[in-house]
Parts: structure tokens; C-alpha cells; sequence
């Protein structure tokens, strides 16, 4: 009676349960997660998002032995996971001084660093309160919310350059809502979380119910790049690298950015680092 | 947001919950075991320790993890070493899984345990069985229910994992966005549809954990007799 209630029925359950977890762990551990040397992971800023997916899509039709596997994210963020040694082997900013410092480490190769293309900066409502808003309003309290990222982020780090160099920083401050990276500013606009917000002209092109109220004089603008450069890997992943980063300054390419609304790379300001 | 992609998600996220489960399962029992049988100074210390990442904030234990993960932290001699890199890959997801999950898991196995008569253990002994046979074919088949609910427990807890995981295993769509890292994700990128799918998704999946918990845990309490 005990014999058969909890010496022998258990025992063969427990053997079934630990031939199910040592067949589990193995048909886990079976199929790898990890990157062969024929793929490259090209981490890039949330607001490259648009051109990166079509590139990468013609990247792989005209080279299908390739495999390029894309990843967005605020640059800020993905700079720091590239020091802190993440899977990725291409990284594209849209702050050149996360690509210069990370260069100066050794952690991007600078022979590698290329420039893509320019943004400009515009000011996005609320569509409810897309008449009302203008430059004056972001000083005279009419605003309740506007989304804006933090500081290191590149967007929230341009959108406080201008708005100190127009003297609305501290109007602005106390109405933030901070926001993760470019994309999410605009959907905070997009879903009327916030009433307004500066983001990238590209965004701006993709949001569905926000309008744009202002567009930010040429010279008011603060210098926005983007960088792209390899992460220095084996050499089957360098020259994989490589030939994107080529592609990505290629006709195809330079016509891709200007479709989605992205400036020319400025080429003085290439110069810079 | 396509149908293959929240596939690839689901699969990502049920593998990386099991392998930790299955990871802490040996761990968490011998450790639930010990804890159960002996006394000494500081258990009280060291049970606060264990149960700490479940009541801690995540993202203070992905920090935590993240910095012991990082080349430049003070492991970073043994990652050398080992010539391993684990932040940012679903190694490092597994391993935020494990360790807020493994208090869940440690603890009932401890409370199983714990409610087993030590006399039969000395009966087991006294027949002639060595410790680990005693331990194998007595305390584990009476505690197994403790041990299965702990592991379901530590399952769903993995399932569901968020804020150790984005720390120390980022979000890179295939390798580490599981699906609550997706639902994230989306909600930013302003696509409602797609993280209301995945909401979906994770829904059933929590469900279906927690059916099996109870059907499972519930027939154990009819066939078992103590």
C-alpha cells in the first residue's frame, strides 16, 4: 500500500521528470542562438528605422549568402551595450560623439566611421491643438505636457540645444515627459500623451495624427549626423561589415535617406572628429 | 509586426523561461534540502539573502548582474578567462530569468521539504539506503509536488520578466526580445496593434502555465496521502 503510493509510482515519475528536463535542456540547447561568422547584427538609432529595414532588405536581395539581423534603439543606449560587449557588429548613431568616444576605446574601428546623412529638428502638436501651438506657446504656459528624452539621448540632446539657444529650456522643463528614444516622442505626441514635442523631420513624416506646426529656421538647426562604423570582429565579419557600410553610402542607398526625408551628410561636419 | 516574428518571439520566450527553470531546478533543490534540514547561525540572514531579487526592484538586479557580466567589472578576469561575453545574449536573458525566479522555486522546495517527517529519512537509513538514495526515493518523491508547483511558480515568473532582462540582455529582436521586451518595444515604436497581439500571446501563455499548475498540483493532492 505505502510501497505503491509513494515508493514506486513516484520514483518513475521522477525518472520521467528528469529524462523530460535532460531532454528539454538538450533540445534547448540544440538549436543556437548565436551568430555564425556569414551574419552580421547592425545596431542602429530608433530613427534610421525606416531606411535601415528597406537597405537591409536590398542588402540581403543582392547578396543572399549574407545575413544582416537589424536592431533599433536609442544610440545612447546601444553605444553603451557595444562597451559592454554586446553581439553587435555594426553600429549607426545619430550622435557622432558616440561613435568618436566609442573609436577612441578601440571599440569601433575609425577607418570605418562613414557618414550617412543629415536630420533637421521640427516642432509636432497635438492634431487638437495643432492651430494653437507655435513658438510663443512653448513659453507662455498653454503647454501642459512635452515630451522630450533625456539628455544623452541624441534627439532629447539636440531638442535642448535649440530650445536653450531660443531661451525655452527652463519654460520647458518643468512640463517633461520623458521619453525613451525619437520614435517614442512621436508616438507620445501620436497617442496625446504629450501636447508637443521636437523630433526629427523624418519621424514627423510617419506620425499618424500629430502635425507638424513649426519648422526650425536652417540656422537655428544644431548640426544632427549620423555615423555608422564596424565594430573591429574576425575578418569574415569585417569584410561583411565593410561591404554594408559601402552599401550604405552607395546611389541606392544615398536615395533610400533622401526618400524618408534625411539631409545629405554635411561633409565639413564629416570632418569634425 | 508579421506572424513569423511573433513566433520566433513566443519560442524565444518559452525557451529562455524553461532553460532557466531547468538551470535553477538542481540548484534550488539542493539548496530548498539544506535549508529545510539544517540549522545555524545566520539561516534567517541568508534566507533574506536568497529571497531578495524576488522582492528587490528588476531593474536593480539587472544592474547588479549587468556589472558582474561587464568585461570591465570585477569578473571581468574570469569572462576573459573563460573568453566568454554574456551581456546582451540570450545567455544573459536566462540568467536575469534565473535568478528572480529562483527564490520562488527555492523556497517551496525548502517548505516541501521542510514538511517531511525526518523519521522517514532515518527509517530509510536504518533499511540499509545511503544518504542519496534516501534522499532520491524518499524526499524527493514526497516533496515533488513542492518541487513541480516551485518550478511552474519560477516558469511563469520567467515568462514574464522584464526589467533584469532589458538591462542585461538589451533588446535585440530574435536573440533577446522576448515577448515582454516586445510588448515594450511596440508600446515606444506607438504600434498598438502589434503589442496588443503580443499582450495576447503572452496572455495565453501565462494561462496555460497556470491551468497546468493547478491541474497538475491538484491531481497531486489527491493521489498523495500525508
Amino acid at each position: 500500500m505505502w510501497q505503491s503510493s509513494w515508493t514506486q509510482t513516484p520514483i518513475r515519475d521522477l525518472q520521467r521528470l528528469f529524462w523530460s528536463c535532460v531532454l528539454g535542456l538538450s533540445v534547448l540547447f540544440a538549436t543556437p542562438a548565436t551568430c555564425q561568422s556569414h551574419e552580421i547584427t547592425v545596431a542602429a538609432a530608433t530613427s534610421l528605422r525606416a531606411p535601415f529595414t528597406q537597405l537591409v532588405q536590398l542588402f540581403q536581395e543582392q547578396n543572399p549568402q549574407h545575413s544582416i539581423s537589424l536592431t533599433f534603439g536609442p544610440s545612447n543606449n546601444l553605444a553603451r551595450q557595444i562597451e559592454l560587449g554586446a553581439p553587435i557588429d555594426l553600429f549607426a548613431s545619430a550622435d557622432p560623439r558616440l561613435v568618436v568616444s566609442l573609436a577612441d576605446k578601440k571599440m569601433l574601428s575609425s577607418a570605418s566611421i562613414t557618414a550617412l546623412a543629415g536630420n533637421r529638428l521640427v516642432l509636432i502638436a497635438r492634431a487638437e491643438l495643432a492651430m494653437q501651438v507655435n513658438r510663443e506657446s512653448l513659453s507662455n504656459g498653454s503647454l501642459k505636457r512635452f515630451a522630450l528624452p533625456n539628455n544623452a539621448v541624441p534627439v532629447g540632446w539636440y531638442a535642448r540645444r535649440w530650445l536653450r539657444s531660443q531661451d525655452l529650456l527652463e519654460a520647458i522643463s518643468p512640463m517633461v515627459l520623458q521619453t525613451e528614444h525619437a520614435r517614442a516622442t512621436l508616438s507620445a505626441v501620436d497617442m496625446g500623451h504629450a501636447d508637443a514635442a521636437l523630433v526629427y523631420t523624418t519621424d514627423a513624416r510617419l506620425a499618424k495624427k500629430a502635425k507638424t506646426v513649426l519648422e526650425i529656421p536652417a540656422e537655428e538647426q544644431p548640426d544632427i549626423l549620423y555615423l555608422a562604423a564596424a565594430v573591429p570582429r574576425d575578418d569574415a565579419s569585417n569584410a561583411l561589415s565593410n561591404k554594408f557600410l559601402a552599401f550604405l553610402t552607395s546611389d541606392t542607398a544615398v536615395r533610400t535617406f533622401a526618400d524618408a526625408g534625411f539631409s545629405a551628410a554635411p561633409d565639413a561636419e564629416a570632418q569634425l572628429w | 509586426m508579421v506572424a513569423g516574428e511573433v513566433w520566433s518571439m513566443t519560442w524565444l520566450t518559452l525557451r529562455v523561461a524553461a532553460t532557466a527553470t531547468l538551470l535553477s531546478l538542481p540548484i534550488a533543490i539542493a539548496m530548498g534540502y539544506f535549508m529545510a534540514r539544517k540549522d545555524f547561525p545566520g539561516k534567517s540572514l541568508l534566507q533574506a539573502l536568497i529571497a531578495l531579487p524576488m522582492v528587490l526592484p528588476p531593474v536593480a538586479v539587472g544592474l547588479g548582474l549587468l556589472y558582474l557580466l561587464s568585461p570591465q567589472g570585477p569578473l571581468a578576469w574570469f569572462w576573459d578567462l573563460l573568453g566568454l561575453r554574456l551581456a546582451f545574449t540570450p545567455a544573459a536573458a536566462v540568467l536575469a530569468a534565473s535568478v528572480v525566479g529562483f527564490p520562488l522555486l527555492e523556497r517551496s522546495c525548502e517548505q516541501a521539504f521542510a514538511a517531511i517527517p525526518r523519521r522517514f529519512e532515518q527509517v530509510s537509513r536504518t533499511l540499509g539506503r545511503n544518504p542519496w538514495a534516501t534522499f532520491f526515493r524518499v524526499v524527493l518523491p514526497l516533496g515533488q509536488r513542492g518541487v513541480l508547483y516551485g518550478s511552474l511558480l519560477a516558469f511563469t515568473r520567467a515568462l514574464g520578466e522584464f526589467g533584469a532582462t532589458a538591462l542585461v540582455a538589451g533588446i535585440l529582436p530574435g536573440r533577446t526580445e522576448t515577448l515582454a521586451l516586445g510588448i515594450y518595444s511596440q508600446v515606444q515604436l506607438g504600434d498598438d496593434t502589434a503589442a496588443f497581439a503580443l499582450c495576447g500571446v503572452s496572455f495565453l501563455l501565462s494561462l496555460a502555465a497556470l491551468l497546468a499548475a493547478e491541474g497538475w498540483v491538484g491531481r497531486e493532492i489527491k493521489g498523495q496521502r500525508l
